[in-house]
């Protein structure tokens, strides 16, 4: 014979859809893998895939039979026939060549297929083999969706009837309509002698359900369970290291539920002795907060590191005594490093299995501590590529965010240098001037926010240039500090201090050198090109029009930066994705390092940069396809971010955190005042007041798309269409890609940098904040108490006040003659929410609180735009008093965004379980609503939406890892339509969720939901931890299972007051009208207030004034046009506020 | 062709409730053959040369394969000759109980050129009697050396494997797949130890004529 290729072209047919297909395979490619790549690329999906089978037809008198998963298709030579397969439902395969149809017929009614479970159940075996040998078959599910052998499987001692099931022609995977086979089924329910029977039959100890468990995992779900199936399993090569939504291995589970024989068993096998799960707690963390302390012994007998830390910073023996377990707390206190006995012989494995070559070196690698996932040795193993490749993109993403300004500098100069010629560069360069500022040491200390590379590898290794002049930069400024009187803007770097020259400095000499100065410091500062570049960039390519004349007048600085970075880091995420996945091929040990540090680092991320990945996600999913894997990643690193912030908003740094959630939430105005500057363009102007108040109103809407529209290297058309509007964009997001990807690789010269901490000044004050808080604390015992306690402490809220439209623009136009070249003077970056109004109280029904508590982000967000605006006002004035006020009105939002997020920690928590399939459904169909408009927005919403459903089969691991992330941003009462809409796509992957009829589901859904609980503890622990660390001697110790609730001084209520009078006076505006006396240009001001202008039309032309619009409901408002939720919601929370 | 007659008596043995099944199990159409032996040993190659007429060089472990082949039933009737293809290397203890249990006959096989073959078949000898209790000195078995083209590499002698067959009293033949040598004498032999029911391979009448005009042979 010819020596067999190495490659096979299969040509396999399938019966069901008459569809046939060629695939190119490997001789060492498993049948699970084959058949896993035919399921993808068919045309529909089949229902209960994982029942189909590769059928060998029958062929030159041998009979046919289907293939073995757990084989290679090396195993099945082709010698003789032609490389023909078909996919086929798992049916007996009939060997006699007699076949009276009539009698199989009558054999498969549904009565004779109930009695024959009923003998199953009574384990009557000769009835089973009698029926049987008449030809039934075995293959099929009852009522329940139990197979035979599944039935079977669970009964204990049932060894006669598996037997002659598989005797009779049931499939040894054969699975339950949930897809456990019964194995899973035996070693759950811990039936030592069905599992040795289906092990002897030949069932493999490696097949997974869909949510890629193995019979191994299963075996460690209950307390009682039998410690000689796990024994059996891991003889037979069971694999070790799969891991659930929540990253638990099979040793987590057998701690948490105190196994331990278990235990030894796992680590005589190879397990891992320090796995982490997403939270980064190792085994012993478990034991911790589960009480196990015999696990706990068993671990460190074993060489398990009681130094480990998890994600919050915790070792075992804090977790201990935070949960209150004293019993783990001795173990760990009375180990002995040094008498620890490590697992050293090499495992012996059964010999009636083909075993790889590979699992010889697991106890090696184990040793190394090298992670096992790389070991492929069985189909189902191959299924970790995902989870293998989850983690990696992560320590990009995160140094790259710290370099975002100076790479959009980078490329914009790239840019125009393309489209002009020398005069732009020497404009570029006129920008690039070194100043030096004289900052006083003000009451908060000097008022900028130092970030920048925390570590430098040598000291030379820095080369500074013209678009990176220093390591160090100033991410924000304090508008009432002294640095913005000074001269400092965002995005400036840090070139000397003192006459000291640190531009090759790390962060912490930075800190130390600006710690050491007196009351004055003394900066040398540069100012890379990004604002004449932005503003170059507007005059380049806008027409010189009346109304962009009137809106480059008012274009703010800060504002034009803030959008660039929100662009740019879009793009950079992007990239991110990409090359991370490339490293991770090349280098794993690299990036693997990489990620534990960037893994401690990232504890301090932003809270903005979640929507931000989510905003690149769904940019990813439309522009191109993408490795299912690698689109997976982003969702686990969202989880991670979500329940990080969470914990960290209630550390010390309160202030840092709540300065960096404004520009966060900053963003999302951005983004959606982008959105309705597309919807401006289109309309048209009916008179000149109209046209004036439309031009001031959307001032900084503009100024934020022009930035954004300054990305186009081709010129647009005065008004374009939105279809043709987001097709070159997307172009243009296919070339960025390319021209990123060939970029020299540079995020290991910058580790990502945790914000340097606050002056002394600033801590005093955050130790004072909290000493005010301590007395409230003894009044609430229980969880429930908080939210009563938040309810009632929250003041009711101000209508928000709009801006004023007229004067501005008069004294502009009065001052400021309408020139090209006319330059205005650069309003001071970075206001502070003047009045930004608190959430509205929760009614009593938890229905409303819920849906309140969904709409809160979103109105705040809208409320700071339009304080924004109104601060303006009080700027141009040049009134001096307000300054204070507004002063002590920014302390008022930092109470009320801790108490929010207090708020929203508890709702999320308590809705985790059952809303996170819809949250999942809704989060990704209003992200795409706000993306796209009309007649195309639906068309590409259907396209994502078919799209992600393929996905997302392809995944099941990931899209129970997107479960996870999306229960953090639980979004409430989705409409009906979109259920029914997305319901059908994940019917798949969602049934083991669905369908929770049988002992398992009940199981792993209190499983499931213990795990809710368990991440509640962690950042409950995490929470009373900070807490304890900020009390000194003396003041009010904090109980370990309480988090403290937030409550509000007098003095932000105050402060409030003031500022509200002082701007109510000076206003002309429907705010001072009742609802009910408001006309229709009331009502249309009070919409474009909210942003919500794009239905202006609609309310205009149905004459909706104060009465008609105090009677509206939501059939109303979906008559008027309004269809989104999001807006829908806007407006009805504005409206309830306004009625009380 | 095939010149051979065989001509044996049916004999009727109807006592126990056992029997009873067998008679019972006599008349369903298919004779269901199990193929025992080590790994390598050419269980495979000895079936593929009987069904196919073919046989592969190289060594490729069998997973479970069956094989069907007409033959004649009673002189007058067809029923299917059903050959189990088992694993021999890495055999999962319940399976191999299984296909004995369910089979009507076993060939037993080892390789001349591996005395280790020879002996691994002694569990397997001892797991049929445990199966098939009393009933199995009424089962055909067939003991086979096979590989007998290998002259200089035997290591176990004619006179083994006929000493170890008469003691169990089964039928004992050695073969040689790759020169097509004795295998169908091999399944000739077989088919003639069962004794409730007279089977052969071919359709063989006592009247020349008719057998002329409505036989087939099979080639």
């Amino acid at each position: 014979m010819n020596q067999e290729e190495d490659t096979v072209n299969l040509q396999i047919f399938v019966p069901e859809l008459n569809v046939r297909k060629f695939l190119a395979v490997t001789q060492n490619d498993f049948i699970w893998d084959v058949k896993r790549k035919l399921l993808a690329t068919l045309p529909q999906a089949l229902p209960q895939a994982f029942n189909y089978g590769l059928f060998l037809p029958p062929c030159d008198g041998r009979a046919g039979k289907f293939l073995l998963e757990d084989r290679t298709i090396r195993d099945y030579p082709f010698t003789d026939c032609v490389p023909y397969l078909e996919l086929k439902y798992k049916k007996r395969v009939y060997k006699m060549l007699n076949l009276d149809e009539k009698q199989l017929k009558a054999m498969h009614t549904k009565g004779q297929l109930k009695k024959f479970m009923d003998y199953v159940q009574q384990k009557n075996n000769e009835k089973v083999e009698k029926m049987c040998s008449q030809g039934l078959d075995a293959n099929f599910h009852d009522a329940q969706g139990e197979t035979p052998l599944t039935l079977a499987a669970g009964i204990p001692n049932n060894r006669a009837v598996i037997v002659s099931l598989i005797g009779g022609g049931a499939h040894v995977d054969f699975r339950n309509s949930e897809g456990q086979t019964a194995m899973h089924k035996a070693a759950f329910l811990s039936s030592f002698e069905n599992v040795k029977t289906l092990i002897e039959l030949g069932a493999s100890p490696n097949y997974r359900d869909p949510i890629g468990l193995t019979p191994l995992y299963y075996n460690m779900l209950t307390a009682d369970s039998n410690d000689q199936v796990a024994e059996i399993l891991l003889r037979e090569a069971a694999d070790i290291g799969v891991t659930d939504m929540h990253g638990n291995h099979e040793i987590h589970q057998a701690c948490k539920n105190g196994l331990t024989k278990h235990v030894e068993h796992l680590l005589y096998f190879g397990g891992q002795i320090d796995a982490e799960n997403v939270n980064g707690n190792s085994p012993l963390h478990v034991c911790a907060v589960n009480n196990r302390p015999e696990c706990a012994r068993v671990l460190l007998f074993r060489g398990a590191d009681h130094l480990a830390v998890n994600k919050q910073g915790q070792t075992a023996l804090h977790v201990s005594h935070i949960v209150g377990n004293p019993g783990v707390a001795d173990v760990v206190q009375a180990h002995n490093p040094k008498s620890s006995v490590p697992y050293r012989g090499t495992p012996q494995y059964s010999t009636r299995r083909r075993l790889s070559s590979t699992i010889t070196r697991r106890r090696s690698m184990s040793q190394s501590s090298i992670c096992s996932q790389d070991v492929y040795r069985t189909p189902q193993s191959v299924r970790k590529g995902p989870m293998s490749a989850a983690p990696s993109p992560s320590p990009s993403r995160s140094s790259r965010t710290t370099i975002t300004p100076s790479e959009y500098g980078t490329m914009r100069r790239s840019g125009m240098d393309s489209m002009r010629g020398g005069g732009m560069i020497a404009a570029g360069h006129e920008t690039n001037i070194a100043r030096i500022l004289v900052i006083p040491r003000g009451v908060k200390g000097f008022g900028f926010i130092l970030r920048g590379a925390k570590h430098v590898a040598m000291p030379l290794n820095f080369e500074p240039t013209a678009q990176v002049p220093a390591l160090q930069f100033f991410e924000g400024v304090d508008m009432s500090g002294m640095a913005v009187r000074a001269g400092l803007r965002p995005g400036d770097y840090l070139l000397e201090i003192d006459g000291i020259d640190v531009r090759r400095c790390s962060h912490d000499e930075v800190v130390e050198f600006i710690q050491q100065a007196g009351d004055t410091i003394t900066l040398k500062v540069i100012t890379v090109d990004v604002a004449d570049m932005s503003r170059g960039g507007t005059i380049v390519h806008r027409p010189p029009t009346a109304s962009s004349r009137h809106s480059l007048v008012f274009t703010p600085t800060p504002s034009a930066i803030y959008s660039s970075t929100k662009a740019s880091s879009v793009y950079r995420m992007r990239f991110d994705t990409h090359d991370a996945h490339g490293v991770d091929y090349y280098a794993p040990n690299e990036i693997r390092n990489a990620y534990s540090e960037s893994r401690h680092a990232s504890v301090r991320q932003r809270p903005g940069s979640g929507r931000r990945i989510s905003a690149a996600e769904l940019e990813n999913l439309m522009v191109r396809q993408r490795v299912p894997s690698v689109q997976g990643s982003p969702y686990q690193m969202q989880y991670d971010q979500e329940s990080l912030n969470g914990g960290y908003s209630s550390k010390k740094y309160n202030s840092v955190s709540d300065m960096k959630r404004r520009k966060g939430q900053r963003n999302v105005v951005a983004s959606s005042a982008g959105l309705n500057r597309s919807t401006f363009e289109q309309a048209a102007p009916t008179t000149s007041t109209f046209e004036y108040n439309c031009s001031s109103r959307s001032t900084p809407q503009l100024s934020r798309m022009d930035s954004f529209d300054s990305f186009d290297d081709e010129d647009e058309m005065p008004a374009p269409p939105p279809a043709s509007y987001i097709s070159p964009d997307l172009q243009r997001d296919s070339s960025m890609q390319r021209s990123e990807y060939s970029r020299p690789f540079r995020p290991t010269s910058r580790p990502k940098t945790p914000p340097p901490p606050p002056p002394m000044q600033h801590q005093n004050h955050q130790n004072h904040q909290y000493q005010q808080q301590h007395p409230s604390l003894p009044r609430s015992a229980s969880t429930p108490q908080p939210i009563q306690q938040q309810q009632s402490s929250i003041p009711p809220p101000p209508p928000p006040p709009p801006p004023p439209h007229c004067e501005p623009t008069m004294v502009h136009v009065e001052f400021t003659p309408p020139s090209t070249s006319s330059v205005p003077p650069p309003p001071p970056p970075l206001p502070p929410i003047s009045s930004g109004a608190p959430p509205p109280p929760p009614p009593p029904p938890p229905g409303g609180l819920m849906h309140v508590a969904a709409s809160a982000p979103v109105l705040m967000s809208n409320s700071k735009g339009i304080s924004a605006d109104a601060l303006k006002s009080v700027q141009l004035k040049k009134a001096e008093p307000r300054e204070t006020s507004a002063a002590s009105v920014s302390n008022n939002n930092n109470n009320n965004n801790n108490s929010t997020t207090d708020f929203q920690m508890d709702l999320k928590n308590a809705l985790a379980k059952r809303r996170s399939k819809v949250a999942h459904d809704v989060d990704e169909d209003e992200e795409r609503e706000s993306r796209f408009e009309g007649l195309s927005l639906r068309e590409t919403v259907r396209e994502n939406v078919v799209e992600r459903g393929k996905g997302i089969q392809n995944i099941g691991i990931v899209n129970k890892k997107d479960s996870g992330y999306t229960s953090s941003r639980t979004s409430l009462e989705p409409s009906e339509s979109e259920e029914k809409d997305h319901r059908p796509h994940f019917s798949l992957d969602h049934s083991p969720n669905v369908q929770r009829v049988t002992l398992i589901s009940q199981h792993l859904e209190d499983n499931y939901g213990q795990k809710d609980n368990m991440s509640v503890a962690s950042s409950s622990t995490a929470s009373s931890s900070s807490t304890v660390d900020l009390t000194k001697p003396g003041c009010f110790v904090v109980p370990s299972h309480v988090i403290p609730p937030v409550d509000y001084d007098d003095d932000p209520d105050s402060g409030t007051g003031d500022s509200d009078g002082e701007i109510r006076c000076s206003e002309i505006s429907f705010e001072h009208k009742k609802v009910d006396v408001w006309s229709v240009d009331d009502v249309i001001g009070w919409l474009s207030s909210l942003h919500l202008s794009e239905y202006t039309p609609a309310f205009r032309s149905q004459r909706i004034n104060g009465r008609c619009l105090r009677q509206c409901d939501r059939s109303r408002f979906t008559q008027l046009g309004v269809t989104r939720i999001a807006h829908r919601q806007i407006i009805e929370s504005a409206l309830r506020g306004l009625l009380q | 062709l095939l010149d051979t007659d065989f001509s044996i008596e049916a004999t009727a043995a109807t006592t126990t409730a056992g029997s009873g099944s067998k008679v019972a199990e006599a008349s369903t159409s298919d004779y269901r053959v199990a193929v025992f032996g080590a790994g390598g040993v050419g269980k495979s190659s000895i079936t593929q040369r009987f069904v196919k007429g073919t046989f592969n060089e190289n060594y490729v472990p069998t997973i479970e394969d069956t094989y069907r082949q007409v033959i004649s039933c009673n002189q007058k009737n067809v029923c299917t000759l059903q050959i189990t293809d088992t694993t021999g290397s890495h055999q999962f203890p319940a399976m191999q109980r299984l296909s004995i249990s369910k089979g009507n006959a076993f060939i037993l096989i080892y390789s001349v050129t591996n005395k280790q073959s020879f002996a691994e078949l002694v569990p397997i000898i001892e797991m049929m009697k445990e199966v098939k209790g009393n009933a199995i000195a009424e089962t055909p078995i067939m003991l086979v050396g096979n590989k007998k083209d290998e002259e200089s590499k035997r290591e176990v002698s004619s006179n083994s494997g006929q000493k170890v067959a008469t003691n169990m009293e089964c039928g004992f033949i050695e073969t040689s797949a790759k020169n097509n040598e004795n295998i169908t004498e091999l399944f000739q032999q077989l088919l003639a130890l069962e004794k409730k029911r007279q089977l052969a391979l071919t359709m063989d009448d006592p009247d020349g004529k008719n057998g002329k005009k409505k036989g087939c042979h099979i080639m």
